[in-house]
């Protein structure tokens, strides 16, 4: 049991390092991706894991996500929507 | 008027609503969906038995898609055929809610002693919980109608019951 979790540990661990690697790459080697729009892309991506997450919790018997999940996918993408946060415009001009 | 949220509020206000989302939609499922998506009854049939018989056999043929994560108690009703109730009782069955297609047999004792000849029917009423107990489901359901006959030689000549 131990033995899986520290593999599973490493994996997540490398899979981390990995993709601030190949985002990093992005934005400074390639032209089409800028900073703003890998945010959007991330947000979108983790939005999606989440919305998959949650169809998983209701057709799987055994599977419960737990708030803390929620909780955390959450707050990667209100972190990542913007980077000025959120301006609401109330009663027009 | 403009109003603000900075960057690390507008984590906090995501993280409140996904929380939410995570922990409503469930709920919402298990109260919008079907009754057939939680349990799919193929057949409910009670076996025709006579005044002075002690038991019979009731038939209960389901499948279960999603099973209960709390202790299943079931409330069986004897109603006659002018909906009078005859016989009432709970019991816990696991059989009853297991995951998967099983056809649930079950000797029921007959409790009244004074039964009537004529056509009866079991109501089954059951409530089943989801999601650590975040979210209940009634389900209510009824059985083919069977005979009581007036006795056991009578039974055994007319009844054509398939329990």
């Amino acid at each position: 049991m131990t033995e899986t979790l520290t593999i599973l540990f490493l994996i997540l661990v490398i899979t981390f390092i990995l993709g601030l690697l190949f985002g990093w790459h992005l934005i400074e080697k390639e032209q089409v991706f800028t900073q703003s729009s890998l945010q959007i892309l991330v947000g979108i991506l983790v939005t999606i894991v989440w919305a998959i997450s949650i169809a998983a919790e209701i057709f799987i018997p055994t599977y419960t996500v737990s708030v803390l999940i929620h909780g955390i996918m959450g707050a990667v993408v209100g972190y990542l929507f913007s980077d000025d946060g959120i301006t609401f415009n109330i009663g027009g001009d | 008027m403009e109003i603000n949220i900075p960057r690390g509020e507008t984590a906090i206000l995501f993280a409140i609503l996904f929380v939410i989302g995570g922990f409503v939609t469930p709920i919402m499922y298990v109260d919008l969906a079907p009754d057939s998506h939680f349990v799919e009854v193929h057949e409910f049939d009670v076996s025709d038995t006579h005044v002075d018989a002690d038991s019979h056999i009731v038939c209960f043929d389901r499948t279960v898609h999603k099973p209960s994560d709390a202790d299943i108690t079931v409330e069986m009703v004897l109603l006659k055929d002018d909906g009078s109730i005859v016989e009432k009782d709970s019991f816990a069955i696991d059989a009853y809610y297991q995951t998967g297609r099983q056809n649930v047999k079950i000797e029921r004792k007959l409790r009244t002693d004074s039964l009537e000849e004529g056509s009866y029917r079991y109501v089954h009423f059951v409530t089943l919980s989801y999601y650590n107990n975040k979210a209940t489901k009634n389900f209510k359901f009824e059985s083919d109608e069977f005979t009581i006959y007036d006795s056991k030689e009578e039974l055994e000549v007319k009844s054509n019951s398939s329990c």
